[in-house]
């Protein structure tokens, strides 16, 4: 399913998430494989596991970075489709 | 007859050098051409099978190194793929891939009077409530030998007893702008995990709840000993001022 920016996706069941200094380590428990996110990227995980799509995630942090809002929405488009090709993200049908 | 199902392996220019699998309950490790060990979930029924022909040094130190690592995680112990020394009592984890020069910068740190040697392959660590300590494991440095073999050399010194793990620092060469030079950074957070998980002994790479355990123990470890990426430019010239480094670092890293 395509994912844009009013895509509302959850977390996929077999990922384990910790917090390190702010970023954040995702293990994919069905191959014990580790991703890493970034402080940006631990802020859109968290929003994501809140239950918010990416357009009120990108809304809500867009203030903290110098980048417009679109751009920062193309952005996070391309994180969570990223995580959704590596099946860490489900979309919410 | 149980099919066995290869769920790792380690590969260097195309040739797989090891891999871990299951035959139904069991647990396989295989040393391409060496030896193959089998041990059960529980780790109470171990085997090493060693091949025709095998070089018994190797196999030896294979039995006493990763082999017994493998089976220690079986029973929730934790190793690292590290080589380690201690100075003046803080223990050092030198981490890196295949060829990062860990043996090497452990044999030139112990050199040094004040220096003996904890591990040259594969390290114990054990987190308590006093931090990290880091268990004496081998007595031989193995070095290049020419040919693209290693030979074991005796190290000078082998520390006797555990000692405070202070400080983990892993191994690069340096690159780009600044690859003459010899710099020590810390790396925190993803880096840091993404850094060190490779270096860490599993044999039960399938099941959720070690997984997670094992990710509990990276976060208590960083917690105790701050993780360094050591940049500094390969072979003999650049270590004895590489060394260095880590060794003014570790005076100063605090000691629980």
């Amino acid at each position: 399913m395509t994912i844009d920016e009013t895509s509302r996706v959850r977390c996929a069941r077999h990922v384990f998430a910790r917090e390190f200094d702010e970023e954040l380590v995702l293990l994919d428990l069905t191959g014990g494989e580790y991703y890493g996110l970034d402080r940006l990227g631990a802020r859109v995980w968290n929003g994501l596991v809140a239950g918010r799509t990416i357009t009120e995630i990108a809304r809500e942090i867009a203030g903290d970075y110098d980048v417009t809002l679109e751009a920062l929405l193309a952005d996070l488009v391309a994180l969570v489709r990223d995580l959704a090709e590596k099946g860490l993200v489900e979309v919410v049908v | 007859m149980s099919t066995i199902r290869w769920i790792g392996e380690t590969s260097v220019d195309g040739d797989v050098l090891f891999r871990v699998g299951r035959a139904g309950d069991e647990l396989l490790a295989e040393w391409i051409d060496l030896c193959v060990l089998r041990a059960n979930r529980a780790g109470d029924h171990v085997t090493l099978d060693v091949a025709a022909g095998a070089d018994e040094r190797l196999v030896a130190k294979i039995s006493n190194g990763l082999a017994a690592a493998l089976v220690r995680h079986l029973h929730g112990g934790t190793s690292l793929h590290a080589s380690s020394v201690v100075v003046e009592g803080r223990a050092v984890a030198l981490l890196g891939g295949s060829g990062a020069g860990k043996s090497t910068f452990a044999a030139w740190m112990c050199r040094a009077d004040d220096a003996a040697l904890l591990a040259d392959d594969i390290l114990r660590v054990e987190i308590g409530a006093g931090g990290a300590e880091a268990h004496p494991s081998e007595a031989e440095h193995w070095l290049e030998a020419g040919g693209g073999g290693k030979e074991p050399v005796a190290a000078r010194r082998v520390a006797p007893a555990p000692a405070p793990l202070v400080a983990l620092v892993s191994l690069a060469v340096g690159q780009g702008e600044g690859a003459g030079a010899i710099a020590l950074q810390r790396l925190r957070g993803q880096r840091a995990v993404a850094c060190l998980v490779p270096s860490l002994v599993r044999f039960v790479l399938d099941e959720p709840e070690v997984q997670i355990a094992e990710l509990a123990f990276l976060e208590r470890l960083l917690a105790a000993a701050p993780l360094y990426e050591l940049r500094f430019p390969r072979g003999f010239d650049a270590l004895p001022a590489a060394v260095d480094v880590v060794r003014t670092h570790l005076a100063g890293e605090r000691c629980p």
